[in-house]
């Protein structure tokens, strides 16, 4: 029952599998829009260029991280704080990448590597909840990226093309559209009642990384809880 | 306004970097995990891990929620209990807060 894949089955990297995880994204796309809007816009209130905002985001394709630097963003530009913060923001993927390894630690390293560096929040959790559930190809990490990457470029063109504020989150649902992606992953994992003490324990370190620290450290607390609260409930089997 | 073609190189080099960091934070875990044996309890550890990773975005989102987007998650998370569709769940639950929003029940 805790044991890695429920219906074992060899890691690929196929053609369907990109197609499968371009179709899981596809509503999930819609919502980099109006973020890479307003991204291109909020640049050019900094000294940023539209060519070197498109340019982040074409290379970069981190919106947490992008939208923190803007804050550092003055002349003259402190490059290491830059740098060093969008580290530390993307610091969470390190354990994402960590958690999906055991499904595709088969496959070579030249597919790996080079398709792990689209890896969103949003891909991860997509491709982690598809391969939980026994298809173990790297293909839908790829349509996730394919699906999510000129969104974003192409939104942050047209917020520092055209300077508009971007859409109504809110009004469009989209803050629904963005927590229902993992909210339903989170009910995709479900496994038994071994994973409900991780969860609480993912709860109430979020709640108090929330309260306590600064910036986005209660993804990583929140994992760590839940993982060595995983080990102790499941110490037993 | 600012020039569309305008590349500072120090600005350049700020965004290169900025790259590269991110990068390594998502190579690396794979990178990492690659020279290490992976044990039984380690999967146990890494799943735990993601979910708690998952757990901990939802969690935190709708901290800074609304009704409207509470109603809309929760309906979302139901119909994923019920049909396990994915998409129809998280598009119904768009649905419900788009239109508590619009009846003016929970002003966004």
């Amino acid at each position: 029952m805790d044991s890695l894949p429920d219906k074992p089955e060899t890691a690929r990297f196929t053609r369907e599998g990109v197609w499968h995880g371009m179709k899981l994204t596809t509503p999930y796309s819609l919502s980099a829009l109006p973020f890479g809007i307003a991204f291109g816009a909020a640049a050019l209130g900094t000294t940023l260029s539209p060519g070197e905002a498109i340019l982040m985001s074409a290379i970069t394709f981190a919106g947490s991280a992008q939208f923190a630097v803007l804050g550092l963003w003055s002349v003259p530009l402190p490059v290491a704080a830059i740098v060093l913060t969008s580290f530390l923001v993307n610091a969470r993927h390190i354990v994402m990448g960590a958690a999906l390894y055991p499904y595709i630690g088969t496959l070579p390293r030249r597919w790996v590597f080079p398709i792990s560096a689209g890896m969103t929040d949003a891909g991860w959790a997509i491709t982690l909840q598809a391969m939980m559930n026994g298809r173990r190809d790297l293909g839908i990490l790829l349509g996730t990226i394919i699906m999510q990457w000129p969104v974003w470029v192409g939104g942050t063109a047209l917020g520092a093309l055209v300077g508009s504020g971007g859409l109504d989150v809110k009004r469009w649902g989209l803050d629904v559209l963005i927590a229902g992606v993992f909210a339903t992953s989170v009910v995709g994992l479900y496994r038994g009642r071994s994973d409900i003490l991780p969860w609480v324990a993912a709860v109430a370190g979020t709640v108090a990384a929330l309260l306590w620290l600064p910036g986005n450290w209660y993804i990583l607390i929140g994992g760590l809880c839940a993982g060595l609260a995983g080990l102790w409930s499941s110490r037993d089997e | 306004m600012n020039n569309f073609l305008a590349f500072d190189s120090v600005a350049v080099i700020a965004i290169a970097g900025m790259a590269l960091a991110t990068l390594l934070t998502r190579v690396g875990g794979f990178w990492l995990m690659s020279y290490v044996t992976l044990s039984p309890r380690l999967e146990r550890f890494l799943r735990h891990t993601a979910g708690g990773v998952l757990v901990a975005i939802v969690t935190a989102a709708a901290m800074k929620g609304d009704p409207a987007m509470w109603a809309g998650l929760a309906a979302a998370v139901g119909i994923m209990l019920l049909l396990r569709k994915s998409m129809t769940a998280i598009l119904s639950g768009m649905a419900i807060a788009i239109g508590l929003r619009l009846l003016g029940l929970f002003p966004a």
